[in-house]
């Protein structure tokens, strides 16, 4: 189907007030509930900066998601389990991973609902922690809510009051969000089933932008709006146009962190990026964390990846120069592996490094759509790749 | 009208905030139980580690999915009541013949503060002794000078100086190498001195390979060239050689050096600033207590040496001579015939209060309170008053908050002569799977003298950067006696 655009609020008042932009997506959720076998989403913990998944069960599990959560950035793909109906609130990275896991047959499209949530980057935790304790002299526990809009991360305190600086300040002190936030060039999570967000939005108004881009995701919708949970409007044609141009922007930052990036990796001269290469992957503990990150990365314990013979005096350069063989086709950039490193190894870098090529080659985007078929499985690479 | 069920709370997916027992560093992670079994969440939020983790804590779910101990007696296995009252019995037993021999309730440190102050308790009502087998080192340097009360690793990230002590982060302690590698970007000088190369070349300048029988006088002439802005790193285990410690003691003592010690266990911090040794007991004097007869009865609570203590034969055979032994574990361990076996929850599934190494007071979220709830069940049976858990928590917040205003005293100690000869020798690298009976499977490594011999006779021995005269394992060797025997 043709992708369809709402304005869309929650029908209850509290709801709307508590939630973030109107508790649209808050709604939709206590509208499913028990229509699917698990509902996921995070919901926070103590502080905005801790978060943990939760099965939603019931109307009140719903309302414990409700707000903003930039810096609990977890990714929940994995917890979707094969032949359960399942429905899923996502960023853009999460749901790339649940499009090729598809391809990969854990998950079945007919079984998930994707819920996507617009994204102009997540932010890490503690070095965010540690951003508003320089620069705010604030303790975590000060912030009831965080937000980002307009080029600003805007943090609200306990006494009503806001702090803020611009992302570009942020980030040029070394702060702000993960760095594969910052060149990822999916904002909108066109491969879910809706996609909301606060961009094409009027101005004062405590409302979402929802893009509806399957059956499912329509019949979800009016489902919940026949049932009373929300209510929805026409967006004007001026609105769509900003949301498109938000959007482009977004890309078009992304694209000048991607140059600054992987960008720098991509120009140095083959020698040099080898030496780079073999250089931070060096202090590799053999964790394997990396590889339990990975939202693509599904092969279990039977991976080639992890075929080493302990005789082999390069087993750890063998397993990543598996790993990043492997990804070239599949890594959707989530960032997870950086993250997780014990070494703080870049390797969301280097694995985009190499799929962001492949991408130029071959045209093809992982976890964007369910009929993309693969290059290497389509046996159609260019003459020469 | 839509209606609301506020009493309907569902839960099939239970998200536990937990810390990961493989060492005392304590990094923070989600424990998620569901249908399928455990697994975990990277908790990015934990300012320990930032949701990172090592071998051991990606293990996790492997580890805490292992067969969980049955309660048995005498080898028979029973009903957790009959091992309660058996336990209930010895224990009456045990106070008829007071005052004729020694118990000993040992814990190396993979317990609550809740738990460790429970077996205090426990170690006072029946005259036993209370050990967690540091005390030995914690008697010649002083239980609060083995502390830190920065809380956080802060320490490390800004020290202008840093000298690695018989410690390879790589396998040992892999969350402190990213602290090191930020030190190195401060601009840090990095000094490693110990049996091998540690395996993060990368941030290291200068590398001693230095037989442990040679350890304490190496580090005796490095006294002039330390300083005030020096940190000095080591491990500090049941496995650490006093003389090594002492020596390090002495240096930082003369130059106002500070120190790190890495330990391996969950909790020993806590076991250290609730004071729970008794007696300064070593592994190897509860041992000789055992074969001497001296020793009768042992309380071992989490603490699988029956499986992982390097020369397991020798603590076998010792057990065989007690009148009264006693194993509170929560993953199976083999059953001796004169044990009485008590199961304990898994540390996750646990509730109660952590110290970490850098001296941070943390807690457990599960909702079981381990051996203080065994301990409950052991003391009504014997007619005796129930250790209220909120108590137990209070009093080990009171003593962390009077640890915490004390000023530590560090004093110059004698350096006793180290165990090690100068011959050729079996060094074992204390990592979070070998203080706990698991495989690990690094290969070993030998020393260059040692290396040809070694190389007919084992597959996987590997030259590597190793002091002459020393062979390294990372796992238990189950040939321990034997194994110089192969290389000489």
């Amino acid at each position: 189907m043709n992708s369809k655009s709402f304005w869309g609020w929650s029908s209850t008042e509290a709801l709307r007030e508590g939630g973030e932009s109107g508790g649209f997506v808050t709604s939709f959720l206590e509208s499913i509930v028990g229509k699917y076998d698990n509902i996921l989403a995070v919901r926070k913990t103590g502080t905005v900066f801790e978060g943990a998944v939760m099965s939603i069960d019931s109307k009140e599990d719903a309302i414990k998601t409700q707000g903003a959560l930039h810096a609990v950035c977890m990714e929940l793909s994995h917890y979707i389990k094969k032949g359960e109906r399942t429905a899923i609130v996502l960023k853009p990275c999460d749901a790339r991973a649940v499009i090729e896991n598809m391809k990969r047959n854990h998950v079945e499209r007919e079984n998930v609902l994707l819920i996507g949530l617009n994204c102009g980057g997540t932010l890490p935790p503690v070095d965010t922690m540690r951003f508003i304790d320089n620069y705010f002299e604030l303790a975590p526990e000060d912030i009831v809510k965080e937000e980002i809009a307009k080029g600003k991360i805007i943090f609200k305190t306990t006494s009503g009051k806001e702090f803020w600086k611009t992302i570009d300040e942020i980030e040029e002190e070394g702060f702000g969000r993960r760095e594969n936030c910052r060149y990822c060039d999916v904002k909108i999570p066109s491969m879910c089933d809706i996609a909301c967000g606060n961009w094409g939005t009027p101005a004062g108004k405590n409302i979402t932008f929802v893009e509806v881009f399957t059956e499912n995701g329509n019949n979800a919708l009016e489902q919940a709006v026949r049932e009373g949970f929300i209510n929805v409007g026409e967006p004007s044609e001026k609105m769509i146009a900003v949301r498109s141009k938000i959007n482009g922007i977004m890309k078009k930052m992304a694209g000048g962190w991607n140059k600054r990036i992987i960008g720098r990796l991509r120009n140095m001269p083959n020698e040099e990026r080898l030496a780079y290469i073999k250089n931070v992957l060096s202090p590799c503990i053999a964790c394997y964390a990396c590889r339990k990150a990975c939202p693509v990365c599904k092969c279990g314990d039977d991976c080639k990846c992890m075929q080493m013979d302990p005789d082999d005096s390069l087993p750890i350069s063998i397993f990543h120069s598996i790993r990043l063989l492997h990804l070239t086709e599949s890594c959707i950039g989530c960032g997870n592996c950086s993250d997780v490193c014990p070494v703080d190894i870049p390797l969301a870098h280097l694995h985009q490094l190499f799929a962001r090529n492949y991408e130029k080659k071959t045209g093809y985007k992982p976890g964007m759509s369910i009929e993309d078929i693969p290059p290497l499985s389509r046996g159609d690479l260019p003459e020469g790749y | 009208m839509r209606t609301y069920h506020p009493y309907l709370e569902v839960i099939c997916l239970k998200v536990i905030d937990s810390h990961c027992p493989g060492c005392s560093i304590l990094c923070g992670v989600h424990i998620i139980d569901d249908d399928e079994g455990i697994d975990i969440e990277f908790m990015k939020s934990c300012t320990i580690n930032s949701g990172k983790l090592c071998k051991f804590g990606i293990d996790l779910p492997k580890f805490y999915s292992s067969p969980k101990q049955e309660p048995y007696v005498y080898g028979k296995k029973v009903s957790y009541d009959d091992a309660i009252a058996a336990t209930a019995d010895a224990l009456k037993s045990w106070e008829n013949t007071r005052g004729m021999s020694e118990g000993v309730i040992l814990c190396t440190g993979d317990a609550t503060c809740e738990e460790l102050l429970v077996l205090g308790k426990l170690a006072k009502k029946a005259d036993m002794v209370c050990a967690t087998g540091l005390g030995k080192i914690v008697s010649t340097i002083g239980g609060t000078t083995l502390l830190r009360k920065s809380s956080n690793f802060n320490i490390i990230e800004y020290a202008k100086s840093i000298i690695l002590v018989d410690i390879d982060p790589y396998y040992q302690y892999p969350l402190i190498a990213r602290k090191l590698q930020i030190a190195k970007s401060n601009g840090a000088h990095i000094i490693s001195i110990g049996t091998e190369k540690p395996h993060i070349d990368h941030i290291v300048d200068e590398v001693k390979l230095i037989h442990p029988s040679k350890m304490q006088k190496e580090l005796e002439s490095l006294c002039e060239s330390v300083s005030s802005e020096t940190l000095f790193i080591t491990s500090l285990g049941i496995y650490s050689d006093l003389s090594t410690i002492a020596a390090i003691n002495n240096n930082c003592t003369k130059q106002y050096s500070r120190i790190m010690y890495m330990k391996d266990f969950a909790n020993t911090e806590g076991s250290l600033v609730l004071g729970i040794d008794t007696k300064n007991n070593s592994i190897e004097d509860i041992i000789e207590g055992m074969e001497s007869g001296k020793i009768t009865a042992l309380f071992l609570i989490e603490s699988p040496l029956y499986e992982s203590y390097i020369d397991n034969e020798r603590f076998r055979n010792a057990c065989q001579n007690l009148q009264h032994l006693i194993i509170l574990q929560s993953r199976a361990t083999s059953v001796p015939n004169n044990a009485i076996m008590l199961p304990l929850p898994l540390f996750y599934e646990r509730k109660g209060t952590l110290i970490n190494v850098c001296g941070r007071f943390l807690s457990l979220k599960g909702d079981k309170e381990g051996v203080a709830g065994v301990s409950n069940d052991i003391l009504e049976k014997l007619g005796a008053k129930k250790l209220s858990f909120e108590t137990l928590t209070q009093e080990a917040v009171d003593r962390y908050s009077k640890w915490k205003s004390l000023i530590p005293e560090r004093s110059t100690v004698e350096v006793p002569k180290s165990a090690v000869d100068s011959g050729p020798c079996h060094k074992y690298i204390s990592n979070p799977f070998l203080v706990r009976g698991l495989p690990y499977t690094p290969c070993k490594r030998v020393g260059k003298g040692l290396y040809p011999k070694a190389k007919k006779k084992e597959r996987y021995a590997v030259l590597q950067d190793i002091a002459e005269n020393v062979v390294l394992s990372y796992e238990k060797d189950t040939r321990f006696r034997k194994v110089l025997d192969i290389y000489e």
